[in-house]
């Protein structure tokens, strides 16, 4: 079985490693709101067109394991950087789709570490949100403490 | 009397304790964001909180503050430099650091952190939200 090394090797800046299209449910807004204790009533109400807005990290979380689970299960790591730009609001009823992307590699005091970029769109091909993640590779010079 | 942001003002914040159970309401049953031993064995030293939780909580000031002036334009970037970890009391803390004019609007551009019940840093970076501030109530 390859090390994470070993698989962040053979990614290169560009590659596709997931695709994801995805419909937000008010059961999904719920289960987030549970899950970070977040009851606002900016999300838990609808509007006047009958929807509900979702949190706003609820969607890339949504469509991480379509994204980004296949990679990481190959390549443990842990996320360092996060950076997420929210365009628009994401509302239930509506399918969003993102591509991932590897976009950047790079070793800094002997970690390696992986960039990768998301960039979701609505169903009129609008970019809704931006999500840019900097992950960690976990290999034998990587120890937490603390 | 309602209370409008300015530069140098602190945001409303947050505050989260973190068990295994929210973590793995979160992060599902299984791996190093739910099971002491998967944390230990991937040299983390037990289990860690998912940085998208993290990021959960820093978002959830932001609306707290800024509503829908967050959900759109906003923005957030952050490093997680020290583990979060199960029995964690977490704060949510912000200031704003600059008004910036784009066009028609403002950007409230703010530094934001999560610190841990010993007044230790655990994430930090910087949010932004731009238009309307939602007006607090003195």
């Amino acid at each position: 079985m390859r090390t994470g090394r070993e698989v962040a090797d053979t990614l290169r800046s560009g590659d596709v490693v997931g695709e994801v299209a995805v419909t937000i449910t008010d059961a999904m807004i719920d289960a987030y709101a549970a899950a970070v204790g977040d009851f606002d009533p900016l999300f838990m109400e609808k509007d006047s067109s009958g929807r509900r807005t979702a949190h706003p990290e609820l969607l890339p979380k949504i469509a991480m394991e379509s994204l980004w689970t296949p990679t990481f299960e190959r390549m443990p790591n842990i996320r360092a950087k996060q950076a997420y730009t929210y365009l628009k609001p994401v509302r239930t009823g509506r399918m969003y789709r993102a591509v991932g992307r590897v976009a950047d590699k790079y070793e800094k005091r002997g970690r390696l570490f992986v960039v990768f970029e998301a960039v979701f769109k609505d169903e009129k091909g609008e970019e809704v949100l931006r999500d840019r993640r900097t992950q960690l590779v976990l290999t034998e010079a990587v120890t937490l403490r603390g | 009397m309602a209370n409008r942001l300015e530069i140098g003002c602190q945001l409303a914040g947050v505050e989260k304790r973190i068990t295994f159970e929210t973590m793995r309401r979160y992060s599902g049953d299984t791996g190093i964001h739910a099971q002491q031993d998967a944390g230990k064995e991937q040299g983390l030293g037990g289990a860690l909180v998912q940085g998208g939780q993290l990021v959960a909580y820093l978002n959830q000031m932001m609306t707290d503050n800024f509503s829908e002036g967050y959900l759109t334009g906003g923005e957030i970037s952050v490093s997680f430099i020290k583990p979060v970890r199960p029995g964690d009391l977490i704060f949510g803390k912000g200031i704003v650091q600059e008004i910036r004019v784009e066009g028609a609007r403002h950007r409230l551009v703010c530094g934001v952190w999560l610190e841990n019940q010993d007044g230790e840093k655990t994430t930090v970076g910087t949010a932004s939200a731009v238009g309307q501030v939602r007006e607090r109530e003195e």
